[in-house]
């Protein structure tokens, strides 16, 4: 590619990024004509440099959008929804004919006739929407773009390495200024040059830092595209553009805030209908927020969605192995969203191709751990989700806290440091238990470690007076505390950090090696990593032996929308499987058979918890039939209701008495009795399988217990009645582990007149091994509704 | 080994009290150490930390990565000792050397030795070349710096 187009390509995708926003606040408000000016800009710019470069399909699209743009600043045209639309398409083309440059690509032929059609002022009269407010004299928007150049990254660290070298000369000659009898004149000319290098420093450690914006800037036009693809609403709004940071932390937590927003849409925010019944305005918010807090950058995410169903998170790690079931029942809710950071767990109730099924978060903590930052998850159910990031302000240059250990100077991120205590303030106490110091601190009490100890260093000759020894309180990864006893502390410094050597990495208790002004080589602690070292358990460790110990918790609660059934009765409908509230007319009735089957646009679903009532009768005074659309991730059903009244938090358990034999469960809320419909029997009665009379019969092994705990349930909920092995029935199914190896030999436990075999790999079977995996809960329930439909 | 032609530039050092030659091109520049700071828990052959200008050089000791003890030094802490300065995957490492001595030149490759060599030279050397100095042996700065535990096979480099 020349340089002259390659320019072309950088030019055209920074100010696409940067129109990112500007596109969707016009789309809000078509009369901002600050927005037309500059989407009116780009497409101008684009135009002309085609010319330049020589791209004539290009430049014929930009030119007509420019032309439509041009006659709305004149006034001739209105900005209306159509219009909005087709600007955004032709901003979209521009971007990936812009790719398919970059990539040396052909971009496919044809499609600009009708984008440059829809374009064209529609033939019926379009209500106008520009108000007559005349348009903002002035904002920050319409300032000209500084002017930039394009340097690479290994000059300017090089530069920066410079600079760095500068300043430990300026040191270096500072302290033989001092020693030596100088001359008086040579002062002045050397405090100017100190001050230039100090200044120097400070532009060079600027050109790092970039504006949040960049990475900002994109997120309006995604959150609509993801929305409108959903059928949701949403609007995002942002904050803390103006805030900066390392460019290359910018792009290193681009994927992970697009991965978290995408998820907030996704999962997050309900349709219109359900957000209008749980009280909500119809159109979701997200919000971006941005802010430092000292040498950190917070990132906050926060949605006014659903919330994170943590009886369902619980349900699911449990399936996934995660967690087993008696862990599950002792979590208390920040253990339960930390398994959302587990590989291999999704909430999404159906894998999309927006979220993806469990591959994410994972990943997203990983990289942003990688860089020193953490994440943090709070979720109300109903009320919605905040995630933080917390990343640091740059990769290199950090606040400490500079220590004496032994005789040595060592670093401790100042992030890390709760507070400093002189043993004699009075505040601490220190106790030995069992050979292990604890530190009471106020109320508190903390684990205490010798830093010295942990070190294995001695000083030459130790402190003889234990009561001055400064105590540092820590946080560590997992979010604990412990006290670390130091020897000395020296004071606060910013302090350029650079990567230790692997060697010194692989010890755990380092995170990286500093100079000190006069070129001393600091170590920087790993706060984590001395923790561990001194016996203290963080993060993933400690929260499974708090579960082990841990006392009985308080009960888990599930949302239900409690509804008015068409019979009068008071029900609940786990949220779970709740996908959204629909209307119908009579008309999209249907009968199939003695079934009745709803027309809901394309869908064809099983209507049900109408039974035998005459249509009439369950139609409102409006002759309007309301409807719970329910999906179980295979099967939709509607569900008919009088009245949707709210969504609750109900107890757990009642959910899981609804799986018994006949009778759905009844719990109290709010005093009145309300009946716990169970979704599975639902599904299992409703579903487009050919209903049944005869339940099916299935047969599990009595001495297996992970079939017996996990799948038990399953394959009750699906419909089957359960026998054991050694009951001489005739069941339709089997279910059995898979023993491996060649072909199953016939059940030797009783006649079955199918078998399912779980096998405990991952990944595809060997061709004619029909056996599923056993965490495959999908392919589970599957199995088991299709043999229910064959038997 | 094409890659070390007949006229390789040797620095010729001492080590552990042997003679032995590093190959020019993995040697940035030779200096004497000004401060050592020790890095508590590190390997054994990790002698610590210094300074060079803005940067921090990680100290190797050889004679502990060759597991032949403890070697003379010029002041205690290794300050004052001379080093070879060696980039190695991006990090920058200084080798405590005994004394360095000359520069010259390879006169053919590095030839594998049949024969036991004391310590973890067999690992940490790519072979024998001749020189106007007579036979030398060349260390392999990068077995070195990885130290005892990540030795690589004998003979894999000088095959």
């Amino acid at each position: 590619m020349d340089e002259l187009l390659e320019d072309f390509v950088v030019e055209t995708r920074e100010m696409l990024e940067a129109l990112g926003g500007e596109l969707i606040s016009w789309e809000e408000n078509p009369g901002d004509r600050a927005r037309l000016d500059s989407i009116f800009r780009f497409v101008h710019t684009v135009k002309g440099n085609c010319g330049f470069v020589d791209l004539p399909r290009l430049e014929a699209l930009s030119h007509a959008a420019e032309d439509a743009l041009a006659d709305v600043r004149a006034g001739r045209r209105s900005a209306d929804a159509a219009l909005v639309s087709a600007v955004l398409a032709v901003v979209d083309r521009i971007g990936d004919m812009v790719d398919a440059i970059e990539a040396g690509e052909t971009f496919p032929e044809g499609g600009d006739e009708a984008l440059k059609a829809a374009l064209e002022p529609a033939a019926a009269p379009v209500v106008t929407l520009v108000p007559a407010t005349p348009p903002p004299i002035s904002g920050p928007r319409t300032a000209q773009p500084q002017r930039s150049i394009r340097i690479p990254v290994e000059l300017l660290d090089k530069v920066m390495s410079g600079v760095s070298d500068m300043v430990l000369a300026r040191n270096e000659l500072a302290r033989r200024l001092r020693e030596g009898a100088v001359e008086p004149q040579v002062h002045e000319p050397f405090e100017r040059l100190s001050a230039i290098i100090a200044e120097v420093r400070e532009a060079m450690t600027r050109t790092r830092m970039q504006r949040i914006e960049s990475l900002f800037s994109g997120l309006p036009r995604m959150v609509r595209d993801l929305a409108a693809e959903l059928g949701k609403q949403a609007h995002v709004d942002i904050a803390g553009n103006e805030v900066e940071l390392d460019r290359e932390m910018v792009e290193i937590i681009r994927d992970p805030l697009t991965h978290i927003v995408r998820n907030a849409i996704d999962h997050g925010i309900e349709h219109a209908p359900l957000r209008r019944l749980a009280g909500k305005a119809e159109i979701g918010r997200l919000s971006v927020s941005a802010r430092q807090s000292g040498n950190k950058i917070l990132i906050d995410i926060v949605d006014d969605g659903r919330g994170i169903d943590e009886t369902r998170l619980l349900e699911k790690a449990v399936i996934a192995g995660l967690v087993d079931e008696a862990q599950a029942a002792r979590m208390s809710r920040n253990e339960a969203f930390e398994l959302i950071f587990e590989p291999g767990l999704s909430t999404a109730e159906t894998v999309t191709a927006i979220s993806g099924r469990g591959v994410g978060m994972d990943v997203v903590r990983a990289n942003i751990e990688r860089i020193g930052g953490a994440i943090e998850i709070d979720s109300t159910p109903g009320l919605g989700t905040r995630m933080t990031l917390r990343v640091p302000l740059t990769l290199t240059i950090i606040p400490a806290v500079t220590v004496g250990i032994g005789n040595q100077r060592f670093a401790i991120p100042r992030s890390s440091v709760e507070e400093i205590i002189h043993l004699a303030d009075g505040t601490l106490e220190i106790d030995e238990v069992g050979g292990a110091m604890l530190a009471r601190i106020r109320e508190h009490r903390v684990p205490c470690l010798m830093a010295a100890q942990v070190l294995h260093v001695a000083a030459d000759e130790p402190l003889s007076d234990d009561a001055a020894r400064p105590v540092i309180v820590l946080r560590h990864a997992g979010g604990g505390h412990f006290a670390l006893i130091v020897d000395q502390v020296f004071g606060h410094e910013e302090l350029v950090i650079k990567p230790a050597a692997p060697a010194i990495i692989a010890t755990g208790l380092y995170a990286g090696t500093t100079l000190t002004d006069d070129g001393h080589p600091i170590l920087l602690l790993e706060v984590s990593g001395i923790a561990r070292a001194g016996g203290l358990r963080t993060d993933a460790l400690e929260r499974r032996d708090r579960l082990e110990e841990a006392p009985a918790q308080p009960r888990r609660t599930t949302s239900v929308l409690l509804f008015t059934g068409l019979d009068g009765i008071r029900r609940a409908m786990p949220m779970g499987v709740l996908d959204r509230l629909e209307e119908v007319g009579p008309e999209a009735i249907a009968m199939e058979g003695d079934r009745r089957l709803v027309v809901i646009r394309d869908c064809i679903l099983p209507l049900a918890g109408i039974e035998d009532m005459p249509l009439e009768a369950a139609l409102d005074g409006n002759g309007v039939l309301r409807l719970l659309r329910l999906a179980d991730g295979q099967n939709e059903i509607a569900y008919a209701v009088r009245e949707a009244l709210e969504i609750r938090e109900i107890d757990a358990d009642a959910i899981a008495a609804g799986g018994a034999e006949h009778e759905d469960a009844v719990v109290l809320v709010d005093g009145l009795a309300t009946q716990v419909v169970a979704p599975y029997r639902l599904f299992a009665r409703h579903s487009r399988t050919p209903s049944r009379i005869v339940r099916p019969v299935c047969r599990l092994p009595a001495d297996d217990a992970w079939i017996q705990n996990f799948v038990r349930p399953m394959v009750e909920a699906a419909g089957y009645r359960v026998v054991e092995t050694d009951t001489p029935d005739e069941a339709d199914l089997a279910i059995l582990p898979h023993d491996g190896g060649g072909a199953p030999a016939a059940p030797p436990h009783g006649p079955a007149r199918e078998v399912i075999r779980l096998r405990t790999e991952p990944g595809s079977p060997e061709p004619g091994d029909s056996s599923i995996y056993r965490y495959d809960q999908a392919a589970l329930m599957g199995a088991l509704r299709r043999h229910a439909g064959r038997a | 080994m094409s890659e070390l032609s007949n006229r390789e530039l040797l620095v010729v050092v001492t080590l552990a009290g042997r003679r032995i030659a590093l190959r020019s091109r993995d040697v940035q520049s030779v200096i004497s150490l000004e401060v050592m700071t020790p890095v508590p828990c590190a390997p054994p052959h990790v002698a610590g930390l210094s300074g060079l200008r803005s940067r921090v050089l990680t100290v190797i000791d050889g004679c502990r990565a060759l597991d032949l003890g403890e070697c003379s030094r010029g002041a205690p802490g290794g300050a004052g000792s001379p080093a070879a300065v060696v980039m190695h995957e991006g990090h920058a490492y200084a080798l405590l050397l005994d004394e360095i001595e000359d520069v010259t030149e390879a006169w053919n490759e590095p030839q594998p030795i049949n024969a036991q060599m004391e310590g973890n030279w067999a690992a940490m050397s790519h072979g024998l070349v001749e020189t106007a100095l007579g036979p030398l042996l060349v260390a392999d700065v990068g077995a070195l710096i990885a130290g005892p535990q990540a030795t690589l096979p004998p003979s894999v480099e000088a095959a």
